[in-house]
């Protein structure tokens, strides 16, 4: 009798991995092997026990939260978040163009008319801010450091990013509960 | 009128309809949570991962072949996202102390059904504390059904290593079976 069956083949037999030629000798060998057949009962039952995990139910429905992570931030908020970035863009052109020196110095009403042409209404807004603030704007500088420009401008990006679902878009289960 | 197919649904969303996807989720949120929680585990975990399989699927729709079942392919992106989340986070689950569903059982005697339950949850226990990539052979060869030469596709790994984890993973499953007996 040839010698007895490896574990890799009596797996590749419950697998149904075997080619017609190796399934004929195997079946031959078990035939007339108890060793053999003891150790193919053997592994049947294990294969039992992995098959017979039942199926459980999932106690929520998962296609809200899937499509509301799909699905792009609705129009309006798109347009109102990509309008915020141009604002942001036109007043950090407008400061960069305004300033002098290493420090950056702000005039208000000179960064606020460069800012006019395009942006009527944050300029009115950036006017009567200043009016409220000091009674003379035109002699009114505010010191305000490089970093702190771009960081306004990386801001108002990171914010239209966010909006538009490139970030975050979505929320594990777990936290949400 | 008879529900659209797969097919349809697929080729829907891909056209922009993304609620159509909505109808694939709820025809395989149950078989996609499965394997999750197989993989995994723990209940809460795999509700998560089983929505971001469906999300991670629906960036990938663009290179999912229409002509085969849809069913295989989620499941099979499912198994990769969850041996991915494990690989990175190498922390060993101890599962089922929550609240659980009531297996499903046609066996009518309480002593026989309650055997019946502890079987399950000791392999679910044992298939939990197994490496990554054992469990992920067991889940798609026991459970998916996958040949192992499809298996070996779905995880890039070479055949004969697929047949060596599984032979492994088995019989580290034989061991922990035993162990928790």
């Amino acid at each position: 009798m040839p010698e007895h069956l490896s574990q890799d083949q009596i797996h590749a037999l419950l697998d149904h991995e075997l080619e017609p030629f190796e399934l004929q000798a195997l079946e031959a060998h078990l035939a007339a092997c108890a060793d053999c057949q003891g150790e193919l009962a053997a592994a049947m039952s294990l294969f039992e026990t992995i098959g017979g995990l039942p199926d459980e139910r999932l106690a929520v429905d998962l296609a809200p939260g899937v499509l509301a992570a799909i699905q792009p931030a609705p129009h309006w908020l798109r347009s109102l978040a990509f309008g915020e970035l141009l604002v942001a863009l036109a007043v950090g052109i407008g400061l960069l163009l305004g300033v002098g020196g290493d420090t950056v110095s702000l005039r208000v009403t000179e960064a606020a008319q460069r800012i006019a042409p395009t942006l009527d209404a944050a300029l009115q807004a950036l006017v009567a801010a200043a009016n409220n603030a000091v009674p003379d704007p035109t002699s009114f500088q505010i010191d305000l450091g490089m970093p702190a420009v771009w960081s306004l401008v990386i801001a108002a990006m990171v914010a239209w990013a966010l909006s538009n679902g490139l970030v975050l878009r979505r929320v594990s289960r777990s936290d949400r509960a | 009128m008879t529900d659209p197919t797969d097919r349809e649904l697929v080729l829907r969303t891909r056209g922009g309809e993304t609620e159509a996807y909505g109808e694939i989720v709820q025809r395989y949120q149950d078989s996609v949570f499965n394997v999750c929680l197989r993989m995994l585990g723990d209940r809460y975990q795999a509700e998560d991962l089983a929505q971001d399989s469906f999300i991670r699927a629906f960036e990938r729709l663009g290179s999912f072949d229409v002509e085969r079942p849809f069913g295989p392919w989620i499941r099979t992106v499912a198994t990769n996202l969850c041996l991915n989340h494990l690989q990175r986070r190498r922390a060993i689950q101890v599962p089922l102390d929550d609240e659980r569903d009531q297996p499903v059982s046609s066996q009518p005697e309480p002593e026989r059904r309650l055997e019946l339950q502890e079987t399950v949850e000791r392999t679910r226990r044992a298939i939990a504390e197994m490496p990554p990539h054992y469990r992920a052979v067991i889940e798609l060869r026991h459970y998916q059904e996958l040949s192992y030469a499809e298996i070996s596709e779905a995880l890039h790994l070479p055949l004969s290593d697929v047949k060596s984890h599984l032979y492994r993973a088995r019989r580290k499953l034989a061991e922990l079976l035993s162990s928790h007996a």
